[in-house]
């Protein structure tokens, strides 16, 4: 028996037209069980339609887009919106429902007496129905719907307390909006090259249908290899932004002014590993394109890095975890990067299940401690939230790598690709495991062991707060079970499951190679925690040394780059145009604002030591790897 | 059917001049219901055939009417922007009389507009709908409207006249025995006086497209007039400019639009990404909404002079549903106007206190930036994705204009909606009687044909194909 597919968006979106439309007949938390339901539905369509999938569904609806598609006779037709459920979209749609349902669940107690309740709820349905759709569109375009429709979704729920907190506090209220402008606008960055890719797809090959594309095999290198490079690096750039990873990645950390549960689905679980899901699907192209393949790993490579050391530093509870997002999401563009997408979308699977249970967590401590988010007034909420301490303690160890928790198989799985391929990307995904596993270390002993620091009284949060947590937690233990490497005595399982979907990379190393690498990769997760311990017990655990920490808790100041190379000149020039277009009487004025605000630009490079020099640092590193692949490519026609 | 549907606003344009004043709304209301209904029955019979009989014989004008997909869409689309301005304008504008008289007065020019099929009578029509637009900008304007008045009529006027020298030198160089249009393609100008020739239509019709450089009646002409928003809406729909390239452009000229190609793109492209950089810069709303709606005509145009039929497309769909957008967030900023007493993008906090107005303007925001899923975005993908077949870097530096729009639009939205109401504020009320419906009516418009295209599709595409020749 299967199911029809469109019921899978169709049943959020019902739910979130008769939250906005007819939002005042829910009354108390009647609009977060229509939520909660409507989740839940497409949960059993999905699972129902996975345990009936002997091949890929293939739906097609209505005509939509003008002359993006080709039919059988390669003739030019309109472009139909479909829907297509293969294996890695099935997977995909199990883990937005599944744990969407469960974060629906949980927000019906933490959202209990906000004055938009039910609005929430519509948001949340609004953002799985954009995210099915994404995950299940036969057509880049289709997926493109859904990816600025989980860009807007996200852009609602961050600027959700766009007036404070309780509509009170407008420097509050000025802060979230401006993060969640933020998110949207450097999603839109992203989303401009995305579009560039499907354009120059089209131009290659006439049509925008993925699966009419797969299905073309060999034929696809008929085009110019450089024309095959240049498609997936403008994808790239549309998954770059989507995830947060380098250079559009500081929207992310400031996401965080979202509701919690907020993060927990979309900047942890879902939206963000888009960039991954998109990767994986076009792995037909980036199969060709190994330069581009190269720039994926690689920017994998240093987000990871960028996002691990962002985190050592970090004081509020939820910043720690999304600089851990930003840093874990490097892993798995690392792995699609370096073609092992089954590692990739393992990792992406394992981390749904953790990061959500770690960002719920963490909700239920701001939750508990009235709204503080500062580690540094936490501290000994073990005693006072056991089951939230448990379950956060698997969290960390399942993040840290630590067997048998699910991040230990899937992080051993991508180190082991990177291994075999690129001994540089290597050591940076060790170094990342080990930075890993200290921050969240600090964050562990800093919320919940020592002394309390503030004043709130803290107290568990009750069932419908715990469910969703107990279920994470078993699911974050559990999770890498179902891919048991065969030196380990297991078959690959849910590798060979995608196999038909995914190319697999052979192994080709001994067993002997593989105990070595995933002995050396514990090793680093146990010696992250244990020195996380070891300055817990010297109380060297809030800071780190002052240089390193100026670093770090400005991540690398990559905002204020931003702020001083972009913005304000770009705000600057758009004065001079807004006078020129009035008429001449102000340009002189205005050419004076701007000359002003450039040299705002100036002046940053000599503002301090340390930034400048770390900046230069990521700027250098960044036209280094430009020339070395423009070199590699050639010129391009 | 089609002369009443042409006919009927003026007709009812000139009967609320002797109508008694508490029937003016209604008599109004009734006439733009009527037209747009006379549309819609229309469209089901598949568009009005070609009418033609002459009408100055010796100078061999004739009246010639047709509606086929491109022109009947873009009618229903102003029937329906229009029945809408005037419901907003009978709720708004105390004793409303002369506003509604012009306003219908301005829709059978631009019904005209859409509906000639011969050259002089499209210029009869074009300066038909300039009379209204003016008058209202006269009558109803702000304290700076005759230097905005003096820059429309200036600008308009100047490209009419070329716009005339170039009508009757079609005729007389090609030795065509009428101004039809059939006849007019039939005798072709070649050579360089073809080229001549467009570039003096070309003149008019970057006027009122606008096209960076002649756009800057635009900004002046909506900030000054009135702060409900219906002269701007009106204003909206007179930017017909994209069709009358689209219609005699590119039939008559087909020579000159290939070579001028380059040039024309270019420019295009450049207006969509510097009118959106100066939007960002806006702090009223109108004057924003004003150079928003420049850079999506900078897009339309953009696929309107590619040639390529994907683009093209695109090209008429985005001119159709902008309208339907930015003429409901003209009206949205009216009512902005009508709360706070100010159209300032810095006073803030509506969300609060109205949230349904507050998130209808994102909704129509959002479809204005292109949001897809919202009509707006099947026009500029299309028009980028044809733009990108021809010129790659044309097509990159429109799409810069996606970005820019997402700045512009989210951040003087932020300031106004979002964030708190300013202590001692005045109590905003929410959306009220009509007012759902003006707003409604538009939004539910741009959700539909964001996710179903295919009857505006099945109207323009084989237009489109037609005029490029059959093949794709």
């Amino acid at each position: 028996m299967t199911m029809p597919l469109y019921l899978l968006p169709l049943f959020p979106l019902i739910g979130f037209m008769l939250l906005i439309c007819f939002g005042r007949f829910f009354r108390g938390a009647a609009g977060g069980i229509l939520g909660s339901v409507m989740v839940g539905l497409s949960f059993i369509v999905a699972l129902v339609n996975v345990l009936n999938l002997p091949a890929p569904i293939h739906e097609v609806l209505w005509t939509w887009l003008p002359n993006m598609a080709k039919n059988a006779a390669g003739g030019t037709v309109n472009l139909p919106v479909g829907f297509y459920l293969d294996r890695l979209s099935a997977l995909m749609a199990l883990i937005i429902t599944g744990v969407g349902t469960l974060i629906h669940v949980y927000s019906i107690s933490y959202m209990h007496g906000d004055a938009r309740f039910g609005r929430f709820f519509a948001f949340l349905n609004f953002f799985v129905a954009m995210m099915l759709i994404l995950v299940m569109a036969d057509s880049y375009p289709l997926m493109f719907v859904g990816w600025e429709g989980v860009g807007t979704a996200s852009y609602l729920l961050i600027g959700f307390w766009f007036a404070g907190h309780r509509d009170g506090s407008n420097p509050e209220g000025v802060s979230n909006s401006n993060a969640a402008r933020k998110a949207f606008i450097m999603n839109r960055v992203g989303d401009l090259g995305f579009m560039l890719g499907m354009f120059l797809i089209y131009k290659a090959y006439g049509t925008l249908v993925i699966p009419d594309l797969a299905a073309m095999g060999g034929a696809l290198a008929q085009a110019q290899r450089s024309i095959i490079e240049l498609i997936c690096l403008f994808l790239l750039v549309g998954a770059v932004g989507k995830s947060g990873q380098l250079p559009l990645t500081t929207w992310l950390p400031d996401a965080m002014a979202g509701p919690t549960p907020v993060s927990a689905l979309i900047h942890a679980a879902t939206m963000v590993t888009a960039g991954v899901y998109l990767i994986a699907r076009t792995h037909f192209l980036y199969d060709l394109a190994p330069v581009a393949s190269q720039w994926v790993a690689w920017v994998g490579g240093l987000t990871a890095l960028y996002g691990a050391i962002s985190a050592l530093n970090q004081y509020d509870i939820k910043k720690i975890l999304a600089y851990s997002t930003v840093s874990q999401l490097g892993y798995m563009f690392m792995a699609v990067g370096l073609h092992a997408y089954t590692a990739g979308v393992f990792h992406l699977l394992t981390h749904a299940f953790f990061k959500a249970l770690l960002f719920l967590a963490a909700g239920a401590v701001i939750h508990a401690l009235h709204d503080e988010q500062d580690v540094r007034k936490m501290g000994g909420l073990r005693k006072s939230m056991p089951f939230t301490h448990i379950v956060s303690g698997v969290g960390v160890l399942a993040i840290s790598g630590i067997p048998i928790w699910a991040g230990f198989f899937s992080k051993d799985s991508i180190l082991t690709a990177a291994y075999e391929q690129n001994s540089a990307l290597y050591l940076i995904g060790l170094a990342v495991a080990l930075l890993t596993a200290f921050y969240m270390g600090r964050w562990y002993f800093l919320v919940w062991r020592g002394q309390y620091r503030g004043h709130a009284k803290a107290h568990e949060g009750g069932a419908v707060l715990n469910l969703p947590l107990g279920v994470l937690a078993a699911l974050a233990t559990l999770g890498g079970f179902l891919n048991i490497p065969s030196f380990l005595g297991g078959h690959h399982a849910l590798d060979s499951w995608l196999g038909n979907v995914l190319p697999v990379l052979a192994g080709e190393l001994s067993v002997g190679t593989e105990w070595g690498l995933t002995f050396v990769a514990v090793l680093a997760g146990v010696l992250g925690l244990g020195l996380a311990y070891v300055m817990y017990t010297r109380n060297q655990l809030t800071d780190a040394p002052a240089a390193l920490r100026d670093v770090s808790s400005n991540s690398l100041y990559l905002d204020a780059l931003y702020s001083n190379a972009v913005s304000i000149p770009a705000a600057g020039i758009a004065g001079v145009l807004d006078s020129m277009d009035r008429g001449v009487d102000s340009t002189i004025e205005s050419v004076g604002e701007t000359v002003g605000s450039l040299g705002r630009l100036a002046t940053f490079w000599q503002s301090g030591f340390v930034r400048s020099y770390a900046v230069s640092m990521l700027l250098g590193t960044t036209l280094i790897l430009g020339y070395w692949a423009l070199k590699l490519m050639g010129g391009l026609a | 059917m089609i002369h009443f549907f042409i006919f009927i606003p003026m007709i009812a344009s000139l009967l609320l001049l002797a109508t008694p004043v508490r029937w003016r709304e209604e008599v109004a209301g009734f006439a733009a219901a009527l037209t747009l209904g006379l549309g819609l029955l229309m469209w089901r019979g598949g568009g009005a055939d070609l009418v033609s009989v002459p009408w100055i014989q010796a100078l061999g004008v004739t009246y010639s009417v047709a509606l086929d997909g491109v022109s009947l869409l873009l009618a229903l689309v102003t029937a329906l922007m229009t029945f809408v301005a005037i419901i907003y304008t009978a709720r708004r504008i105390p004793n409303p009389g002369t506003m509604l008289s012009l306003i219908l007065a301005m829709e059978t020019g631009l019904l005209g507009i859409y509906a000639a099929r011969d050259f002089v009578l499209f210029y009869v029509f074009f300066e038909d709908a300039l009379i209204p637009a003016l008058l209202m900008l006269a009558v109803y304007g702000k304290t700076h409207r005759m230097a905005a008045l003096i820059k429309f009529g200036a600008y308009t006027l100047l490209g009419s006249m070329l716009m005339l020298v170039s009508i009757i030198g079609v005729k007389a160089l090609g030795g065509s025995p009428t101004f039809a249009l059939a006849d007019l393609i039939a005798h072709p100008v070649t050579g360089a006086a073809q080229m001549w020739l467009y570039l003096g239509f070309l003149a008019a019709m970057a006027v009122k497209l606008p096209l960076f450089p002649l756009h800057a009646w635009l900004p002046d002409f909506h900030e000054q007039n009135h702060d409900s928003g219906v002269a701007d809406v009106m204003g909206t729909l007179y930017k017909v400019g994209a069709y009358g390239l689209f219609r005699f452009g590119m039939t008559l000229f087909p020579d000159a639009s290939l070579e001028l190609r380059p040039v024309l793109m270019s420019l295009a492209a450049f207006t969509a990404i510097y009118a959106a950089w100066i939007a960002f810069r806006q702090t009223d709303w109108k004057r924003l909404l004003a150079y928003a709606g420049l850079s999506h005509m900078g897009l339309v145009g953009l696929g309107i002079f590619s040639l390529e039929p994907t683009a093209m497309i695109g090209a008429i769909y985005l001119l159709a549903f902008q309208n339907v957008y930015t003429g409901a967030l003209f009206l949205a900023a009216g009512m902005l106007q009508e709360r706070v007493g100010s159209l300032n993008t810095k006073v803030g906090g509506l969300m609060t206190q109205a949230p349904i107005l507050s998130g209808v303007t994102m909704s129509l925001w959002f479809a204005s930036i292109a949001v897809p899923g919202l009509a707006g975005f099947i026009g500029e993908f299309s028009i980028l994705l044809g733009a990108y077949q021809i010129y790659p870097w044309l097509a990159f530096i429109a799409g810069l204009s996606t970005i820019a729009a997402a700045v512009y639009a989210l951040s003087a939205y932020q300031t106004t909606y979002w964030q708190a109401r300013p202590p001692g504020g005045v109590k905003v009320f929410d959306l009220q009687h009509t007012e759902w419906l003006v707003l409604g009516v538009p939004l539910a418009v741009c959700v539909v044909f964001g996710v179903y295209s295919a009857p505006a599709l099945n109207l323009i595409q084989p237009v489109v194909r037609a005029l490029l020749g059959g093949g794709q």
